[in-house]
């Protein structure tokens, strides 16, 4: 410790002069003692110019005034790098916003980046992009962290050697770039590109696509494949066989009153989940006003997110799709739709367990010509989408529920043509953009063995993963968010993609590499630029600036084919078929899926997804075989048994894995989520879950005939929700029970909404004491009706469960990852969760529903966490928020033990610390606004209270006292692709439309029974049963 | 064991008392007997003993140091089970002091003078109790750096600690308690203290004499003593029904199923009582046996003890079966569901333990031929005391991890440093414990003689005349 005298000196100090302070002999000892190593500069270079002495200065000064702060533990010499310039609009401390574009999952999208001082924090949906409308899905979410990973590739690799130690540098990326250029060139040149072959996934970027072209005009002879986990290579087979080449299919569920999903996932991870999930959502919001709600039917073998959603909900194997399709053919021409005889013929020798189901779907689908969507999923084969599309042109549908749009892509060869032609040994140079097939191709075309066949592989890719290790040649790749491009939507809105940070390390974007490989030298600016600039008519840079402002490019609305499809070129298609024995069988399906969490396996490596729990199975930092109660009970299997799953086709593949019982599985169906079991040597995927990629045999990802056995061992699976799941032997009697007679999550139907508008009657059953009845509290209560006074309603018939408030309000509140070993203590941080319940008896799958529930901090007005903190750390706000005071917290837990909705959460370890320990990039993601908790205290849900504050300045600038509605939106609320989360102020009487939404009879709070007045109600869940079906349902 | 002694003063006889000190002890046998351990040269066995016990110190020390470096992590809590076997310690740990302050305060007020010569033990029992207590409340918060802001400190802030806050209580409540039981242990120390520094020489002497206060017998001596002394038994009396109560109002005034029950403070009371006396028989059987107090200590000691232990323990078994009753016929689901899981549910073992111990166990008591055999004294308390621990154990953690919504139901294991802190207690407990057999009089010297009949000026008359009256 110093001496209080030289404390005093070396505390904050003033001077009037800089001269003043640099000439005083004390205080240049007092440094020199303090700080070596900036003293020890100024001695050895007396002559320093001005402003490097200055800034020693100022640097030492500083630092001298946080050691006498901090007492004797002495800090590391960091830089700090003042502004010296400020950047123009730049206000330190205030968030900057950019309009930019990105794709995952296969959607593109509109996105705005929020950067704190240039350090890119959040990830957030473009509000006027028509394909976002300022929701995001969960992987967006994450990019915010992925831009940090790590484990991202640094350095150009040869033969998985990295060619530079210690630091990355630029000047190899170049030189080795323009010799693999100048190689391809002398081995390719003067054959027109023979043996030279592009990889590349389904990007639709006009820049990189262009660039394609001029490849391929250099090198005629080249080939070009694609490889992408969303491709809907099926789909656009179909299609062509209806004369639309090169096309996708775009929906419109806006128009859509009837939907049926068959093996579809619209609403999850397949396609256009944003846009789906916005416009699904606004057929079921009119049920307020309107009284009127779409209808949902999916058919499907493992619950999605649409499955959870679904008014009606199949459980049937994938296999089966398409014969329960011709059947359902068979029911609407028999009551008078107009489809092929050979359709009708061909789907007669089918035999279906399910007319019931069916004859109701094709009674609404009749009664809603028009305005009914028959969607199949990628994964179906190509007659099943083309009979889709017959039933969907016969129902007058296309055109407008659903639109054929000509895909910006170039028409491109699958995965496995291209192996062939490895194998075949005709293929010498292969160029991989960012794309990672040794890991994700199919398990029999060995791909990983092909490419060594290949003389030089060249790859581009954002990790040096199974691919960039195994190529001749690895480059590492730039993030979008750090790199120029440009996206076109599936709507053909186009968009152009804004670096919000420079590359991290010296890296290539996508169009960099390619143009690179063809002796262009350009940057990612230029390149999008000169694109751009083809195409645009009269001042380019006003226009650029007008794009680059509103995240998108004015007029760009791609080409949609109007004509209607030759419904008899269907029979075609489905001749050859054979009565098909896989719809009765009892032999077991294998259903590979995208998980929701890491899709193909690219977000592995990112924490946020690995802990976030599945939608249905609450799983975390693994994937497992799923299998029903009922078959597992006959196969003598429990969650977290090894299984070993053979399938033997062309050759045999065998995978061990964990084994995992949750209800709404097909009976005599396994289902493995891709994308785990990465053997990239990354900190955050390596050890988590197993490769289904082994059992991967084609392009299909469903297969019959696996064999499903108990093996000895078992394995831990970290899930965040035990019930329901884990223990059906004691699960199914108490458990359920209780969660029914709770009335936790509230679930109505239309028709009761109808009979019973002002909903007494219907909730009686769900209050465990009337309402009115307990309104004497303990406390009393906090103003409630003037100033700001938040509240949140959180709607459960819009909610898709899809998880993207989740991974949001991580990347906003700087919520800790705490790993598997610490979920597996159910010690998980996450301020919002997604709660999932199953109703229904699990022996019966088609008769189980589920319900999601999103649960955060309601804010009580008469908490049961305040009157417990024994420090008053956590109080209640004059605007009506529970909040906490981190430095004032103990951490006793009591609040935690006394919340009855179980949301608050502590820090049992310093688990950010440990965060920014395990990954160094990590802490540049923080959102500086929100506190970083620290060891030994309790968080949860503020109401993004930053927000709040952030809001209140700029009224207080205005000159009001009440934020004007829509001035905050939570970060959950923002995201939310179905608008579920309305916040805002209920104390405003006339704009407010938290505070209309409450009015509504729907509206309810949890657990109301304990007078706990929360200021976050939830308006229940309404399906809309289809009345001849209604037995079936469970309500 | 001589039999015939030590059961002779079981049977209540119409026409006198029956003596509480046995054999032809005078008052200087008496005061040589309670003497013997501070004056014999230390035996090897208390050696071999005070090393365990200082071991198992060792232990928490350890486990506490673990805890205090990487954090509350390091025990087998999590977000929905935020309390388990810290606050299970605790509240065991207070539960077995009250039997202390129970036979030193209000059966000393209720003149039941067969607690002379165990309430010193029972006292000083209550205070190791209490410090092991003490501890866990300050080592589970996630910063014990900052746990003195729990107290009510003046501040530059003006920031005041919750007074709403039941733990708060907690802290006035056992604080309190800490005090007033260690300043009426002293107070009756005093007169036995001065004795040990009369027998002794050198350094001890010193040492005692410091702590004597200066004691010379005098009248006045005597008489503020006793005053001293009985206004000390009457702040106490209350502290045994209140501290427990307190106790209870942690779980009681919360709102969790399982813990949101008005029947909880008489219901800890009477389990802490219960408790309090099985550890009481068991440090006595050990102490009588070792020190040959069997003139001192009678059977009617344990025979008395084992009643208030069959009384009690019925007195919680009423509750248990109560607490189901409210369950069911408060037709409250919550509450219901908690107490079904809690008998059928993941932590049945836990329950049904609890029942066994507490419950049915001690109804063996009802025969007499259990209530004066030593072994079975001792056993039947042992598992009183588990049983007792097991009670907490059930009522924090069953029903934290059952609680509304199922969606956050988890199950909580404990770590190995949970149950070293735990098993370092004890180690904690026996190193005081033995300290004072070691160095303290362990039976009331000065109160023992009281009941002596030589202490009778009016010897068997007066006993007569009593006895008449109360026809």
């Amino acid at each position: 410790m110093q001496s209080e005298n030289n404390q005093e000196k070396s505390g904050k100090k003033y001077w009037r002069s800089l001269e003043e302070m640099a000439e005083s002999p004390e205080l240049l000892a007092q440094m020199k003692n303090e700080f070596p190593s900036g003293a020890a500069e100024l001695e050895v270079t007396p002559g320093v110019d001005r402003r490097s002495f200055l800034g020693i200065i100022g640097a030492s000064a500083a630092f001298a005034g946080l050691t006498s702060a901090t007492g004797c533990i002495r800090k590391p010499a960091e830089k700090i790098l003042p502004y010296n310039k400020r950047p123009e609009d730049l206000v330190e401390g205030k968030p900057q916003y950019y309009a930019s574009a990105g794709r995952f999952g296969g959607s593109v999208f509109g996105l705005l980046v929020t950067s704190y001082e240039g350090r890119p924090t959040k990830v957030d949906g473009n509000p006027s992009h028509p394909m976002s409308l300022g929701a995001t899905n969960a992987f967006a979410q994450a990019s915010a962290l992925e831009v940090y990973d790590p484990d991202r590739s640094q350095s150009v690799l040869k033969k998985g050697v990295a060619q530079t130690s210690g630091r990355p540098d630029a000047k190899l990326l170049k030189t080795t770039l323009a010799a693999a250029a100048a190689e391809i060139k002398a081995t390719h040149g003067s054959t027109g590109g023979q043996g030279l072959a592009v990889l590349l996934e389904a990007v639709p970027s006009p820049t990189l696509l262009g660039l394609l072209r001029e490849f391929q005009t250099t090198y005629p002879k080249s080939t070009v494949t694609i490889h992408d986990a969303a491709m809907r290579w099926n789909e656009m087979t179909a299609l062509a066989s209806f004369g639309y080449a090169n096309a996708h299919l775009f929906h419109r569920l806006e128009e859509a009153d009837v939907v049926a999903c068959f093996d579809a996932d619209p609403l999850g991870i397949e396609g256009d989940v944003v846009r789906n999930s916005k416009m699904y959502a606004t057929k079921r919001k009119s049920v307020d006003e309107a009284k009127t709600m779409s209808r949902l039917y999916v058919a499907e073998p493992t619950f999605t997110n649409t499955g959870v959603v679904a008014d009606h909900r199949l459980s049937l194997r994938s296999s089966a799709m398409g014969e329960a399709l011709l059947a359902l053919a068979v029911q609407l021409a028999s009551k008078g739709l107009n489809l092929p005889a050979e359709v009708i013929a061909r789907g007669k020798q089918v035999s279906t367990a399910n007319e019931k189901w069916l004859k109701a779907l094709a009674a609404d689908l009749m009664a809603n010509q028009g305005k009914s969507v028959i969607m199949v999923g990628q994964d179906q084969r190509a007659w099943v989408h083309a009979l889709a599309l017959a039933i969907n042109s016969a129902l007058n549908n296309l055109g407008k529920t659903l639109v054929v749009r000509s895909s910006p892509l170039p028409a491109a060869s699958p995965l496995h043509e291209l192996t062939r032609e490895i194998n075949k040994g005709n293929v010498k140079t292969l160029v991989i953009i960012d794309s990672n097939p040794v890991y994700t191709a199919a398990a029999d075309l060995s791909f990983a063995d092909a490419l060594q066949k290949v003389q030089t592989s060249i790859h581009l890719g954002y990790h040096a993963d199974e691919t960039g290790v195994a190529c001749a040649l690895h480059f590492p790749r730039s993030h979008a968010l750090e790199s120029w491009g440009d996206l076109v939507s599936s709507d053909g809105t186009a968009a152009i993609v804004q670096p919000v940070i420079e590359p991290l390390y010296p890296s290539l974007s996508d169009v960099e590499f390619l143009a690179g490989l063809m002796g262009n030298t350009k940057n990612s600016y230029e390149l999008v630029q000169a694109q751009w600039k083809k195409s645009t008519t009269g001042d380019f840079d006003s226009s650029w600036r007008r794009w680059l402002h509103d995240g998108m490019v004015k007029g760009t609305v791609g080409e949609t084919f109007s004509a209607k499809p030759e419904l008899s070129k269907l029979a075609q298609q489905l001749e050859g078929l054979g009565t098909s024995p896989e719809s009765t069988s009892t032999q077991m399906e294998l259903r590979l899926v995208l998980d929701r969490s890491v899709y193909d396996g690219r977000y592995a490596n990112n924490a946020w997804m690995q802990e976030l729990p599945d939608s249905v199975t609450k799983l975390t930092w693994d994937n497992a075989a799923l299998i029903s109660p009922k078959t597992a009970k006959a196969k003598g299997i429990k969650t977290g048994d090894f299984v070993e799953i053979k399938l033997k086709q062309d050759k045999e593949a065998i995978l061990k894995i964990a084994a995992f019982v949750v209800p709404g599985v097909s009976e005599n169906t396994v289902v493995v989520p891709l994308g785990y079991g990465r053997s990239f040597n990354g900190r955050v995927s390596t050890g988590t879950g197993f490769n289904g990629y082994s059992l991967l045999f084609g392009e299909n990802r469903f297969a019959f005939g696996a064999d499903v056995q108990r093996v000895s061992g078992t394995y831990e699976l970290a899930t965040t929700q035990e019930h329901g799941v884990s223990d059906y032997s004691y699960d199914t009697t108490v458990g359920k029970e209780a969660v029914e007679s709770r009335g936790v999550t509230r679930e109505i139907t239309l028709a009761a909404i109808k009979a019973d508008p002002s909903l007494e009657e219907t909730f009686k059953k769900f209050n465990l004491l009337d309402p009115k009845k307990h309104k004497t509290l303990l406390w009393t209560k906090t103003n409630t009706t003037s100033g700001n006074q938040w509240g949140m309603t959180i709607d459960l018939n819009s909610c898709t469960g899809c998880n993207a408030c989740t991974v949001a309000c991580q990347a906003e509140n700087n919520i800790s990852v705490v790993g598997k070993k610490r979920v597996l203590k159910s010690r998980e941080m996450h301020w919002i969760r997604i709660d999932r319940y199953f109703t229904g008896n699990v022996d019966t799958p088609d008769s189980i529903q589920a319900v999601f529930q999103p649960m955060a901090c309601a804010h009580c007005e008469t908490a049961p966490c305040e009157q417990v903190c024994p420090v008053a750390a956590t109080v209640h706000g004059v605007e009506g928020t529970n909040d906490i005071a981190y430095n004032r917290c103990i951490g006793t837990r009591y609040c935690a033990n006394n919340c009855p909705y179980k949301v608050r959460r502590f820090n049992y370890f310093n688990f950010s610390k440990e965060n920014d320990a395990d990954n160094p990039l990590y802490a540049m993601q923080k959102n500086p606004r929100v506190t970083v908790r620290f060891r030994g205290v309790i968080e949860k849900c503020t109401y993004c209270v930053q927000r709040i504050n952030a809001a209140r300045v700029e009224s207080k600038i205005r000159g009001e006292d009440i934020i004007r509605e829509g001035a905050v939106v939570t970060a959950c609320q923002q995201v939310c692709p179905t608008d579920a989360i309305t916040f805002g102020n209920l104390a405003d009487e006339v704009d407010s439309r938290v505070k209309m939404l409450k009015a509504l009879p729907r509206n309810y709070a949890v657990l109301s029974e304990l007078a706990l007045e929360p200021r976050t109600t939830f308006l229940a869940k309404v399906r809309n049963p289809n009345p001849e079906l209604e037995s079936s349902t469970q309500l | 064991m001589d039999t015939s002694v030590t059961l002779a003063n079981l049977e209540e006889h119409v026409d006198k008392r029956s003596p509480l000190v046995l054999g032809s002890e005078t008052f200087s046998s008496v005061t040589n007997i309670v003497s013997r351990p501070m004056e014999m040269t230390t035996p090897k066995a208390w050696w071999i003993c005070f090393l365990i016990a200082l071991s198992g110190l060792g232990v928490l020390g350890a486990a506490i140091g673990y805890l205090f470096w990487e954090g509350v992590g390091v025990w087998g809590l999590n977000n929905r089970v935020g309390w388990a076997w810290d606050i299970t310690n605790f509240v065991f740990w207070v539960g077995i002091g009250h039997a202390g302050t129970l036979i030193s305060a209000i059966l000393f007020l209720f003149r039941q003078k067969w607690r002379t010569s165990i309430n010193r033990a029972a006292e000083a029992m209550t205070i190791f109790a209490v410090i092991c207590a003490l501890i866990f409340p300050g080592i589970h918060v996630g910063r014990v750096w900052v746990a003195y802001w729990l107290f009510p400190i003046p501040n530059q802030m003006a920031m005041w600690p919750n007074f709403r806050s039941p733990l708060l209580w907690d802290v006035f409540a056992v604080s309190t308690y800490f005090t007033v039981s260690t300043l009426f242990w002293f107070v009756g120390l005093i007169p036995d203290i001065a004795t040990f520094r009369d027998r002794s020489k050198g350094i001890r002497k010193f040492v005692y004499g410091l702590f004597a206060l200066g004691w010379r017998g005098s009248h006045r001596h005597w008489l503020n003593y006793e005053r001293a002394y009985l206004i000390l038994a009457a702040l106490s009396t209350p502290l045994v029904l209140s501290v427990h109560t307190i106790v209870s109002f942690d779980f009681a005034t919360s709102q969790l199923p399982g813990w949101h029950a008005t029947i909880f403070p008489p219901y800890f009371v009477a389990g802490a009582i219960f408790s309090g006396f099985a550890m009481v028989i068991n440090l006595m059987i050990i102490c009588r046996w070792v020190f040959k107090l069997e003139h001192l200590v009678t059977m009617r000691h344990f025979e008395n003890m084992a009643k208030i232990i069959l009384l009690t323990g019925s007195m919680v078994g009423y509750a248990y079966a109560m607490e189901f009753f409210i369950a069911w016929y408060s037709g409250n689901p919550y509450e219901r569901y908690i107490f079904i899981s809690r008998a059928t549910g993941p932590y049945a073992w836990a329950y049904w333990t609890m029942v066994t111990c507490n419950v049915i166990i001690p109804q063996l008591f009802w025969v007499r031929k259990i209530r004066t055999n030593l072994w079975a004294l001792f056993i039947i308390s042992v598992f009183v005391n588990i049983g007792m621990w097991f009670e907490r154990f059930v009522i924090i953690v069953t029903s934290l991890h059952r609680t509304f919504l199922p969606s956050s139901w988890a199950y909580f294991k404990p770590t190995y440093v949970d149950i070293a802190t735990f098993i370092g207690s004890f180690g904690l407990f026996f190193t005081l414990f033995l300290l004072f057999i070691r160095f303290l009089p362990i039976v009331a010297i000065a109160e023992v003689k009281t009941v002596m009949p030589e202490a009778d000026p009016h010897g068997h008359d007066h006993g007569h005349h009593a006895k008449g009256g109360a026809h």
